[in-house]
């Protein structure tokens, strides 16, 4: 049987369309600057979300770790749409109307509209984490919101818009402060399960400050007790049931962030890594049943280099080094290099920061959303990392750092390597904002991938792909049938000429955030493909040979299958 | 209420690296071995020593006589003259920042040529957040004197926590060379060598300093993981084992050995160490818990200001102005109740003006302070009987004894003062 392979699905925008401005400034960029060129391109959207911490200046903790975002395609027209999440007055603010989440629809050429309020997905609770998954199977991506407070899950209706679906799903998690959230397949069985990182044990009733130097300043996460995720296994009739002491995973209290769900061992099921904010991390190892052991200090996943626990924030997986084993990246407080773990086999994790200079350029900030992504499709992941204080006025007692940072861009100059290209590579680098989460997708189908980015209290920011390099790409869409429709957990391998690369399809990850449903591989200069192999994870394969590149692959399970 | 106090030795972690921190610490014996002097000396002469011991607190000369006997216990005045060096301190922190910077440029003002002086100014700016101008004031120093080490070491430091590693390193190779024998010097290079993921010059850097001698347990564990980032895992296993004979309790060396064993397959060792490292780490993590709880950034704001203003009374002293001197480390008594440092100095200050009194309220305090010290004990016997307190005198000084029973200075003390008293 045939794959069945759209090309192009929709997508076929002119790889270096647009105007004679738009040329111009990718002229200015490759002139200017480096390979890597991102343009600020926020004020031609249309997008006119701004974030709220709904702070008033009583300092509660859950202000300093709002929010991130989702680029996902919620009403299945091909293009990545954004919904940014928000946050909600606490006690002492006083609002004429309640800030909300946003959806903004993706209209082609930049711009952007609100579907917010005929979506039905402008929640109003305070938002910290989303992520996007097909929970109920059918054909689109549903929103799972952790919030500080009541979480929120939202059925896409699949005619663009939503149904909110916490109660009947049983998924509203108490009333906590949330973080990341996962959807995976825990157990193999076809429907996507969900993962939800709870931060701390936070109460209006026992107010905590503090100070340094005297200047009043939030107070650190260690001043609340930690607190166990929870994970809810999906019954496939569209509940949930909670099963976080079952699985192991309730045993173990932390201050969870960011997490990423990815078979790092790479024995067929989907396993959890939780980033927790100054305390050491967690690599929960699935049995395959959706019995996890936490291994995170015998695989090398919970501290740094030194032994040290990191204030975990975002954590990002990829193969930095085409090795066809999956790293990880997470980022960090003020002091700390964010950190590359690189997966060297044998279910070990080993940090390899410094010797690949993948910090570069991170100490001084606390760091925030992240992605290991090709930005110049030359075949090796580049990182992003979203900086910025969470002390509003950290200027008053040190002058090493500052609330508004720029963003670092880190080039991988495919040996492996890292440099800090953040100042050559467009003026999308030079915007100095407080951010939080950070997406990443090809938001106008040109064939490379793009940057949106939370900021703490003020417009998001927009970064469109200008890079010249005319390398070669391919973006790959599953369609899983007897596992989860979006693919998630799934395994890809492209391979064109000496160049193999693997990603996996991830849904929920970074600092809180959701992006990348759709697979991304740069080609360089090779103009054919020589094979795609896919294996899903009920432990099918499929697989396609010798393809033409700059395209979108849209793969359906089974049906592409060949040896 | 007042806080107990409790002696503590000063966490330098989050401060700019400084020779003159040992220095400060080095320059508190002088007294006490002065006054220990003072007492072998009195076992060839009892005059020397009862002109050494018997002095009025307004520091005229007065000879006990004898027969006189002892003098009644009299009631000692508040530690707390008509000074503003000891008012209350109700400010808030950032107005005793503020307080102490213009304490420190006075300083400076008054010795624009002094770099030890300029450096006082230079570690307070950097502790409290302001790097550059503290930078500033050190390469000022370093125009008045090239050769003045610890401008480098306080520039690398401030240079590493504005990621100019380029900088830092620079800095460290010079204080290397003016200071061959410290240790500090190439650990903090190979740290900012490390953070470039300059491997090689890591690990020659310290392969030269531990074969020369060095023998750090940071130095080792710096070797290790250089080795461990340059995939020779045997050589860093053999560094961290190094590191943990030196310091056994230190968790980060069991990590690193946990983590080479790994990578050698020594799946036993890896696992031995790893539980190590875990039990280690659960101590270190409830301290931060303890710590992190309940933070006192008032306090730790106060300690920090206390040794600048220490500090501060030196360099007055050095410059033969204790006139000077004394407001600054009665600044950093006020402020710290738990600084021994500045309290020896004034001890000290007053003994050789004369002022016995209130040398005595101040090694009184001392003895609170740490009353495992035996020689606060002692010098409080000494002061004791210069004042003809001979009861209080032996009391102090058997305490002494307890504490080092074989010190033989403190029996040799308590017997001077024992034919003192019953003359």
């Amino acid at each position: 049987m045939a794959p069945v392979v759209r090309r192009g699905d929709g997508l076929e925008v002119p790889r270096l369309a647009g105007s004679a401005l738009a040329w111009l400034g990718l002229l200015a960029g490759a002139l200017a600057g480096g390979p890597i060129q991102l343009r600020d391109v926020t004020h031609q959207t249309g997008i006119t979300f701004v974030h709220t911490d709904g702070g008033c200046g009583r300092r509660y903790i859950v202000e300093t770790v709002s929010a991130g975002l989702a680029l996902f395609d919620y009403d299945n027209d091909g293009d990545v749409d954004v919904y940014f999440l928000n946050g909600a007055p606490l006690p002492g603010t006083k609002v004429d109307a309640p800030p909300t989440n946003a959806l903004y629809r993706n209209d082609g050429g930049w711009r952007f509209t609100d579907v917010s309020d005929e979506a039905g997905v402008a929640d109003t609770g305070y938002g910290l984490g989303v992520a996007a998954g097909d929970y109920d199977n059918d054909g689109d991506q549903d929103l799972y919101l952790n919030n500080f407070g009541p979480n929120v899950m939202y059925r896409n209706n699949g005619d663009g818009t939503f149904t909110d679906v916490t109660q009947p799903t049983g998924t509203q998690n108490g009333s906590r402060v949330g973080a990341g959230a996962c959807f995976l397949d825990i157990d193999r069985d076809g429907d996507l399960d969900l993962y939800v990182a709870n931060y701390l044990e936070f109460s209006y009733d026992a107010p905590i400050s503090a100070t340094i130097h005297g200047v009043p300043v939030y107070p650190g996460p260690n001043r609340y007790p930690p607190v166990p995720d929870t994970l809810y296994r999906n019954n496939g009739d569209g509940t949930f049931t909670d099963v976080s002491v079952e699985s192991g995973v309730g045993a173990h209290a932390g201050w969870g962030m960011g997490i990423v769900c990815a078979d790092y061992d790479n024995d067929g099921d989907t396993d959890v890594f939780v980033g927790n904010d100054v305390a050491e991390n967690f690599l929960f190892e699935n049995d395959g049943q959706g019995k996890f052991e936490e291994v995170g200090l015998v695989v090398g996943a919970s501290y740094d280099l030194r032994g040290n626990p990191q204030g975990s924030m975002g954590v990002d997986c990829g193969d930095y080094n085409n090795d066809g084993r999956l790293d990880f990246y997470q980022t960090s407080y003020q002091g700390q290099h964010a950190v590359l773990y690189e997966n060297v086999g044998g279910g070990l994790l080993e940090d390899v920061t410094l010797a690949t200079g993948a910090g570069a350029g991170t100490m001084p900030y606390v760091t925030w959303g992240n992605g290991l992504v090709d930005f110049d499709n030359d075949g090796d992941r580049d990182v992003f990392v979203a900086c910025g204080h969470l002390y509003d006025n950290v200027d008053r007692f040190d002058d090493t750092t500052s609330y508004l940072a720029r963003n670092v861009l880190l080039m991988n100059t495919g040996d492996g390597r890292f440099v800090d290209a953040s100042r050559a590579s467009g003026d999308g680098l030079a915007v100095t904002l407080s951010s939080r989460g950070a997406a990443f997708d090809d938001l106008d189908g040109d064939g490379d991938v793009d940057a949106v980015i939370l900021n703490s209290r003020r417009e998001p920011t927009v970064l469109r792909n200008d890079s010249p390099s005319g390398n070669r790409w391919v973006q790959i869409r599953l369609r899983g049938v007897k596992s989860n429709r979006d693919g998630v957990g799934a395994r890809v391998k492209v391979v064109a000429g000496d160049l193999t690369q693997v990603d996996e399809v991830h849904s929920g990850r970074g600092y809180q955030s959701h992006y990348g449903s759709r697979l991304q591989f740069g080609l360089g200069d090779h103009d054919r493909i020589d094979r795609v192999e896919v294996r899903w994870l009920g432990g099918g394969v499929d697989v396609l040979n010798d393809l033409a590149t700059d395209q979108v692959l849209t793969i359906v399970e089974g049906a592409a299958y060949q040896r | 209420m007042r806080r107990r106090r409790k002696a503590k030795s000063h966490d330098k972690r989050d401060q700019p690296a400084s020779r003159s921190d040992s220095e400060s610490a080095r320059s508190t014996r002088p007294w006490v071995l002065g006054i220990l002097m003072a007492i072998c000396a009195a076992l060839g002469g009892i005059a020397l020593v009862q002109r050494s011991l018997v002095r009025d607190p307004m520091g005229q000369p007065e000879v006990s006589r004898p027969g006189q006997g002892e003098s009644p216990e009299r009631e000692m005045p508040p530690f707390a003259p008509q000074d503003p060096a000891f008012r209350p301190i109700e400010t808030t922190a950032q107005e005793l920042i503020g307080e102490a910077v213009r304490a420190a440029r006075r300083l400076v003002e008054r010795f624009p040529d002094d770099p030890a002086s300029i450096d006082v100014l230079a570690r307070l700016q950097h502790h409290f957040g302001n790097s550059a101008e503290a930078i500033d004031a050190w390469k000022r120093c370093l125009r008045l004197d090239p050769s003045f080490v610890d401008a480098y070491y306080g520039i690398g430091s401030a240079a590493t926590s504005r990621q100019q590693y380029d900088q830092a390193a620079q800095c460290y190779r010079r204080a290397m060379a003016l200071d061959p024998a410290s240790p500090k010097a190439p650990i903090d290079l190979a740290y900012a060598l490390m953070s470039q993921g300059k491997l090689t010059e890591v690990v020659a850097v310290l392969e030269e300093s531990t074969g020369g001698g060095l023998r750090s347990m940071p130095a080792f564990l710096l070797l290790g993981q250089a080795y461990h980032q340059l995939k020779q895992y045997e050589k860093a296993k053999q560094s961290f084992e190094t590191a943990v004979r030196i310091a056994p309790d230190y968790p980060s060396a069991h990590y690193g050995l946990a983590m080479a064993c790994a990578r050698l397959g020594q799946k036993d060792q890896a696992e031995k160490h790893r539980e190590e490292f875990r039990r280690l780490e659960a101590l270190d993590r409830e301290g931060r818990t303890r710590a992190d709880t309940a933070p006192d950034d008032q306090l730790s704001v106060r300690e920090r200001l206390a040794q600048a203003y220490t500090d501060a009374g030196r360099a007055y002293a050095r410059h033969g102005d204790d006139g000077e001197a004394e407001a600054p480390w009665r600044r950093a008594a006020a402020l710290d109740e738990g600084n021994t440092a500045c309290r020896e100095d004034l001890a000290a200050l007053y003994e050789r003006s004369h002022r016995e009194q209130e040398s005595l309220l101040v090694c009184r305090e001392l003895v609170e302070i740490d009353p495992n010290n035996a020689d606060y004990s002692l010098n409080v016997g000494l002061l004791s009987a210069r004042l003809g307190r001979f009861a209080a005198a032996r009391s102090a000084v058997e305490r002494a004894m307890e504490l080092d029973p074989r010190n033989p200075r403190y029996r040799e003390a308590y017997e001077l003062i024992q034919r003192e008293g019953t003359k």
